[in-house]
């Protein structure tokens, strides 16, 4: 049944190449499909990224710059916190993982002499995976697009990967604006701050309900955070800012004991204000997942972080400008 | 390996790269591979029910040997028995033991009798269905003298395990698709065009509209007792769309993907929604498993060339009810075929099963008003069907439609957005049928400018793209 070999590859290459025009034109089509979504999620979850650049870009040194995730947007009185401080505060934390690489890269340029960059990242962030923001990369720079010139090829490769999933979530928070539009409620945008603060929570009873973690430690955080920490280290004493770590609260139900204290030795001294320890709090603190306080507690958290911020100040008299 | 995954994408270039650039001078060496990447395909689930397609295999392509060395009519008949024992012996072990079983025990439990519930941790081999189904219509053939058995071990596994429509069918009969093993193709360029718009077009009715369909669906058959009765008869709808989309996209990647390859596989799907009476929804519905019944159940216990009325109940009894019973082991599919069934004994006794075989408004562009209401209650009464097909036991199917025969409609609590999408979506895919109804599948051999085709495409990827992150199995797998 063997034949000679009078196959002709032509048409096959014909076809291959036309595919590859197709993909060609089907990749800028989805690309532009994705900018598209994003230009209509400005009052959705995502919209305040707007606002905390802008503010980041237009406020004077000295300031403090809160980087982090949806921790910030929900668990932090920006406003107490300015006027406890008496200095700006920018709070850049949005309710997305897009990882604490990308959190630092797009407020790296906007830091100067004697402002404090302050890292307040949930505890998962500070390993490997999440610092490269995995999905929600895309979504973030669909919606801010000026975002796209911090991303590294492995951000890239992200973005690509989960373009599906993140035009689906564009469209899920358009669908959710339509929606609240349509019961005559307030958007997302609408229910947040100057700061970019939410405060839609207000009232509203606790669903969460208590969540294992795992880790893999040594290994996430030598390849994660540890370098990263360093190259902060290295960019505030050249431009004379200060980097500050300190912790994100934590369902105390979620706490895997290990796995905090081995942060806590890991965290270098010389710039972690606070102890792990005290940010673990009761699952009845919590909205909707561990890592977001019910609205009643955020002023507790942020007295907190004003008292070991003082505590730092007190201690090394490196930022003697805050009240 | 599912065809709305990530794996199959990159499974399939890589295939189609080996089949045509380095395959084509050997036919048996591109059977051996087609057979290689086909077990690789199924055993990407699971690797223990591999030896259940090489048993079948060896089985169909062994009788098929000896009867094709004899002329003894009686051990013709006793190699076709032993085929039938073997495939139907598997196919019964495994989809249908804890059935008999537990219905054994509760027609037992009905007489007062105790019995002990003893089943089995049987898990059904995904595709065993159609497998089986291929392989038997192989031995019957060759049986029948209808087609030669082939000698060639290596064409015969390829046809048993051809990977596009190894799990969920087209069941292909061995005429149609075995010597297409035996021949060598020439690359055309139109047919892999189409193949690939077809695939396209089976991705956004499986991901963008059966899967849509399915979450709505679910929480309606879920809590049925709740719902008002306007949603619980679009549940019904939505499950009709969900199935169609489910199984004929399947089918359309299946056959698009053979395409690929240059063989040319069995229409499954013929817009059924837009059929006139139940006998034209069944001449467009799943038409290889109906053909398959048609031709070795119906036809072998007569038809309706039979001597009374009481034969023709019972033929057409038997097939739908076989059919329901094919479908899985559970009274509601049983329930289904028999009330199928009963819809089509009027048309067949009444010798009006045929008065609608071309495809509806052939020559005009909408429908007479007669037509429109043929369709609208066939869709109806399909619908009525499906809840059974759909629901969990009897019990459940009775009690949803109990509940829709409540008339309530408080439709305060309703999604509004959530419905009115997937409405969007269906009256999207009716309309685009519609236009496309002479035509195998919407897309194939489009007149429209390249710019505009690619444009069309382009969306339909789009939308394929941002709902595919549920990556559903397909419903037909579990058949």
């Amino acid at each position: 049944m063997t034949h000679s070999s009078t196959f002709s590859f032509k048409g096959v290459v014909v076809f291959l190449k036309r595919l590859s025009i197709f993909g060609f034109f089907a990749i800028l089509g989805i690309i532009a499909t994705l900018f598209i979504s994003g230009f209509f999620c400005k009052e959705g979850r995502l919209g305040t990224t707007y606002i905390k650049h802008e503010r980041l870009e237009s406020l004077d040194s000295p300031k403090v710059v809160m980087i982090g995730g949806s921790n910030l947007q929900y668990g932090m009185n920006s406003k107490m916190l300015e006027d406890s401080l008496g200095i700006s505060v920018v709070n850049m934390g949005v309710q997305q993982s897009v990882g604490l690489k990308y959190m630092y890269d797009e407020v790296k340029d906007h830091l100067y002499q004697n402002d404090i960059l302050l890292i307040l990242v949930e505890t998962p962030s500070y390993m490997e995976m999440p610092l490269e923001g995995m999905t929600n990369i895309p979504r973030i720079v669909s919606i801010y697009p000026r975002g796209i010139r911090y991303l590294n090829a492995r951000q890239y490769y992200n973005s690509a990967v989960y373009i599906g999933p993140a035009l689906m979530q564009n469209y899920r928070d358009m669908e959710t604006v339509i929606r609240r539009k349509i019961k005559g409620k307030p958007t997302f945008y609408e229910q947040c701050d100057k700061w970019g603060d939410f405060h839609g929570h207000k009232d509203q009873l606790p669903t969460y309900k208590p969540k294992k973690r795992h880790y893999a430690y040594e290994r996430d955080y030598k390849n994660g955070l540890e370098p990263l920490v360093a190259s902060m280290i290295e960019a505030a004493e050249e431009k004379g800012f200060h980097v500050l770590i300190s912790f994100s609260p934590s369902a105390a139900s979620n706490s895997d004991a290990e796995f905090f204290g081995y942060l806590q030795t890991r965290v270098p001294d010389e710039i972690r204000i606070s102890n792990m320890a005290d940010y673990i709090f009761p699952d009845s603190f919590f909205y909707d997942s561990p890592d977001h306080l019910i609205y009643e507690k955020r002023d507790m958290r942020t007295l907190k972080l004003i008292e070991d911020l003082r505590a730092y100040r007190d201690r090394t008299s490196e930022i003697d400008f805050v009240q | 390996m599912l065809f709305n995954s990530v794996e199959y994408l990159i499974f399939l270039p890589i295939v189609f790269i080996c089949y045509w650039f380095f395959l084509q001078s050997d036919l048996r060496l591109r059977n051996l591979f087609i057979v290689a990447v086909s077990y690789f395909f199924y055993g990407y689930w699971d690797t223990r029910f591999l030896s259940l397609i090489v048993l079948s295999s060896v089985v169909d392509f062994s009788i098929g040997l000896q009867m094709g060395k004899t002329d003894d009519a009686g051990l013709r008949k006793r190699l076709l028995w032993l085929s039938l024992l073997v495939n139907l012996g598997i196919l019964g072990f495994f989809k249908y033991f804890n059935f008999f079983v537990g219905s054994f025990i509760d027609l037992f439990n009905t007489f007062g009798v105790s019995l002990e519930a003893s089943t089995l941790k049987i898990i059904l081999p995904v595709g065993i269905s159609f497998y089986t189904f291929q392989t038997l219509s192989y031995t019957i053939d060759v049986y029948r003298k209808k087609i030669e058995p082939t000698k060639d071990w290596i064409a015969f596994f390829a046809f048993v395990s051809f990977f596009p429509q190894l799990v969920a069918g087209p069941i292909e009969r061995a005429s149609q698709l075995l010597p297409q093993f035996s021949k060598r193709h020439q690359f055309d360029i139109q047919e892999a065009k189409n193949g690939l718009r077809q695939i396209l077009w089976g991705l956004f009715k499986k991901v963008v509209i059966a899967d849509n369909c399915a979450t709505l669906v679910n929480e309606i058959f879920a809590n049925y007792e709740t719902q008002p009765t306007p949603i619980l008869i679009l549940g019904a709808v939505y499950f009709a769309f969900q199935i169609y989309c489910d199984f004929s996209g399947y089918s359309d990647i299946a056959i698009g993907t053979a395409r690929l390859f240059g063989f040319k596989l069995m229409r499954n799907f013929a817009y059924p929604y837009f059929s006139r009476d139940i006998a034209e929804f069944w001449r467009r519905w799943h038409i290889s498993l109906s053909t398959w019944f048609r031709d070795y159940l119906y036809i072998p216990l007569g038809g309706s060339r039979v001597s009374s009325q009481w034969l023709v109940v019972r033929n057409v009894a038997a097939i739908f009810i076989v059919s329901g019973f094919w479908h899985g082991a559970n009274w509601t599919f049983i329930f289904w075929g028999a009330l199928n069934a009963l819809y089509f004994l009027p048309l067949i006794l009444g010798n009006m099963n045929r008065r609608n075989i071309d495809i509806v408004a052939k020559d005009t562009w909408l429908p007479s008003l007669r037509e429109f209401l043929g369709i609208l209650v066939t869709f109806a009464l399909t619908c009525f069907a499906w809840i059974f097909f759909r629901a969990e036991s009897l019990t459940h199917a009775f009690g949803y439609i109990s509940q829709m025969a409540e008339m309530s409609f408080n439709l305060s609590e309703i999604d509004i957005v959530d419905n009115a999408k997937v409405l969007f979506l269906i009256a999207g895919l009716l309309t685009i049928e519609w236009f496309n109804r002479r035509k195998e599948y919407p897309f194939e051999n489009s007149t429209l400018p390249v710019a505009v085709r690619w444009i069309i495409y382009i969306i339909f990827i789009i939308f394929i793209l941002a709902n595919g992150e549920n990556n559903d199995t397909f419903i037909y797998f579990q058949f």
